[in-house]
């Protein structure tokens, strides 16, 4: 995967507003560790946002995001909501930090 | 103090309270919302269909649940509950159960909760704290352990 310029990120859950929110905050801190330009949305599994190159998620939701958008779009999953390590590791794997 | 102490009160904390399933204690958490204004009583539906939609992911952490909504649900403002539990209940998640806290949250579309919702999580991450939660039956006591950081 091309590093991009900039990560537009959406960080799924169920409702856009519980588990996503820990998400973007995770996402967040690290990004602006490395040093990343970013904007990174919350959003429902329903509504997930177009011109993102990112998505975020929970084991919960991974499966039926990953299937959905996958090919175009890569999918991240997260198990630990504080796990930076993790995050990291796979931002890592796709190339994109 | 935190952004907590606006949105813990009192009138919307509720300890040792007995519940015999997941879907109880969400019920619990939703009422205090309701009751308090903070919620239309159809947003504790929301809250429950939520799970049964999704599973369990709202087990954010070992021991704790974030029982919530969509805004568009029926949440009036932002606001939330909370209960402890007598008894830990399975939510059936596969790394974070049994429960023993749960947080009812409702919010406007501004994610105008996330400072609060930051600062309850930094308490029950802490092992000592969240112990400390579980075990009191003092609201005070329990609103000043969330709200001294």
């Amino acid at each position: 995967m091309e590093k991009p310029e900039m990560i537009n990120a959406a960080c799924i859950c169920g409702c856009g507003m519980g588990s996503s929110l820990l998400l973007k905050m995770l996402l967040i801190g690290i990004l602006d560790e490395k040093g990343v330009n970013y904007e990174v949305e919350c959003g429902d599994s329903g509504n997930v946002p177009d011109g993102i190159n990112l998505i975020v998620t929970s084991s919960a939701f991974y499966d039926g995001l990953k299937e959905q958008y996958g090919d175009k779009i890569p999918v991240v999953m997260v198990k630990d909501f504080y796990g930076r390590e993790e995050l990291i590791q796979k931002l890592e794997e796709i190339g994109y930090l | 103090m935190n952004s907590l102490s606006t949105y813990l009160r009192k009138e919307t904390i509720r300890l040792n309270i007995s519940c015999q399933s997941w879907e109880e204690a969400v019920r619990a958490v939703g009422e205090l919302l309701c009751q308090n204004g903070i919620v239309e009583s159809s947003y504790i539906d929301a809250m429950v269909n939520n799970v049964k939609k999704f599973g369990p992911y709202i087990v954010l952490l070992p021991g704790f649940a974030l029982a919530h909504a969509r805004c568009e649900d029926g949440a009036k403002k932002v606001g939330m509950s909370l209960v402890t539990l007598k008894e830990p209940v399975k939510f059936g998640h596969e790394d974070n159960d049994p429960v023993s806290v749960v947080v009812g949250l409702a919010s406007t579309a501004d994610e105008k909760h996330v400072q609060f919702l930051a600062e309850i999580c930094d308490v029950i991450k802490d092992e000592e704290k969240l112990k400390k939660v579980m075990l009191s039956s003092d609201i005070d006591e329990v609103i000043s352990i969330f709200t001294t950081q």
